[in-house]
């Protein structure tokens, strides 16, 4: 899904609603929702393997953001800022959960677009990540299934770079071993 | 591994309204509790407010309620201890001025009677002799002589002081005479009066500071008295009070001198007799030249005032 940094042409941009929105507007907080949910939804489904965590983590999510509005510096980087929150919550509610029986339901959470060797895939990684602890779990998702550099999951997830790296290089080499490959970069 | 985020099933529009509206009403709700909280934290400012307000005001009242209770029940007159007989004979002094007010206030009249200058005190005791230094005790506690070692402003009026001539005992007050003012009934109340500074309360302010022997402040209590209210009946007994804290216990009898002549001006009866015995004992003090003139003037007016035989000897040869 590709990110909605802005809402087309004619639309106002980001920072233009944030503006609006930490001035009080309800509607520019309403619009900064509808445009950025989605993008948020699926990235919380993909950390966590389920669509009602997801959802509630997204929930949670807009709430912060709306709350703190005022203290992003940069209304430009409301989107990426919103997908630290949302990677943060949704860490947050993994180290809630109570260890359980955690059988994706490919069917309930992937798109008509999925194809049957990247729903396999998907089913494969969650279900080994399941026994990887957080936050590593979370690091590698973001590194092999968003495909974000190793500096923005630091950034997200609240840890150091060289941390990051170390996870990561740790991580690969499991998954080799057991046959399922890498990140690309 | 997949180039591209995997792909997720989108929410659907019906489930995204709802979360809008879940969001919203969270967030109303955070306002809302802030809001609540700001109203909950005004109204315990409120309510500190009007509570200390109150406690002021309720502190004010009181004190003012035991002030005015204090005064008539814990300060005994001197006519409380007078008998019956002198106090019908006590009446109002010949005066030349007649412009004030006739006659000396009791305690029955005003709560400030108490502030009698004839009422005895130690300073009264320890009045100087021969106009200088420290005198006896009052005469009525050893039964002696009352007018020898007696300050002017001791003397009671012309009835009080034919009687004095008879004998000491009735008119020396002897059951107070002899204590210091800490150790008199009331004096206790009187050293915890608080010091008011407002000027209808400068004359109780003054005597307060009087009885716990905080003389200059007493003397500041009565000069803003009588400058506040210099046509007030008690006028003449605060330049009094002023002229004997001056002479007494300030050791300045220039300025002392200045306010007996205005206790003489503005007081009538038996207070301007003390004042103008107080007159003559300070001008033979400074050795001024209206000595003998002021000398000659008392002994034509009170002939039998109690004063009389000290007045003679005050400036330094009979008359």
């Amino acid at each position: 899904m590709t990110p909605p940094g802005n809402g087309g042409e004619g639309a106002p941009s980001d920072a233009a609603l944030v503006s609006a929105a930490v001035s009080g507007h309800t509607w520019a907080q309403e619009a900064l929702y509808r445009r950025h949910v989605q993008h948020v939804f699926a990235l919380a489904v993909r950390l966590l393997g389920e669509r009602d965590p997801a959802w509630d983590a997204v929930q949670n999510g807009f709430i912060t953001a709306f709350r703190k509005l005022g203290k992003l510096r940069d209304p430009n980087a409301f989107p990426s800022w919103l997908r630290s929150i949302v990677v943060r919550e949704t860490l947050s509610l993994r180290r809630r959960e109570r260890p359980r029986d955690r059988s994706v339901d490919i069917e309930a959470i992937a798109s008509e677009e999925a194809t049957a060797e990247e729903r396999a895939a998907f089913i494969r990684l969650q279900r080994w990540l399941d026994g990887v602890r957080e936050p590593d779990r979370t690091i590698y998702l973001l590194k092999v299934v968003e495909s974000e550099t190793n500096e923005a999951i630091a950034e997200l997830t609240d840890v150091s770079l060289a941390t990051v790296k170390r996870k990561v290089a740790r991580v690969e080499e499991h998954l080799k071993k057991l046959g399922m490959g890498g990140a690309d970069d | 591994m997949t180039s591209r985020p995997f792909p997720i099933a989108p929410v659907s529009q019906r489930d995204v309204d709802a979360g809008w509206s879940s969001i919203k009403g969270a967030l109303e709700e955070k306002r809302a509790g802030a809001w609540h909280w700001a109203w909950v934290a005004a109204a315990i400012a409120l309510f500190v407010a009007v509570s200390a307000g109150a406690t002021v005001l309720v502190r004010e009242y009181r004190e003012r309620v035991r002030r005015e209770r204090r005064a008539p029940i814990e300060q005994p007159t001197p006519r409380d201890v007078i008998p019956e007989q002198q106090q019908g004979a006590v009446g109002p002094a010949p005066s030349g001025t007649g412009s004030l007010s006739p006659v000396v206030p009791t305690a029955d009249e005003s709560g400030r009677a108490d502030h009698d200058p004839r009422r005895p005190r130690d300073d009264d005791a320890r009045a100087p002799k021969n106009g200088k230094g420290k005198g006896g005790r009052a005469a009525g506690v050893a039964g002696g002589p009352a007018t020898s070692n007696r300050t002017a402003g001791a003397s009671g009026g012309p009835a009080a002081s034919s009687a004095a001539a008879e004998g000491s005992e009735s008119r020396g007050y002897s059951p107070l005479a002899g204590m210091s003012p800490k150790s008199q009934p009331g004096a206790a109340a009187e050293r915890q009066a608080p010091d008011a500074t407002a000027d209808g309360d400068a004359f109780a302010a003054g005597s307060a500071a009087r009885a716990r022997g905080d003389f200059k402040a007493a003397l500041s209590h009565y000069e803003r008295f009588v400058a506040k209210h210099p046509h007030d009946e008690h006028a003449g007994i605060a330049a009094m009070e002023a002229a004997r804290i001056l002479a007494d216990h300030l050791e300045q009898p220039a300025k002392a001198l200045r306010w007996a002549e205005k206790a003489a001006e503005l007081a009538d009866g038996s207070v301007r007799e003390d004042a103008r015995a107080r007159v003559v004992q300070l001008l033979g003090t400074l050795k001024r030249t209206g000595c003998a003139s002021a000398q000659r003037d008392f002994l034509r007016d009170y002939p039998n005032s109690v004063h009389t035989p000290r007045v003679k000897r005050d400036c330094g040869e009979a008359p």
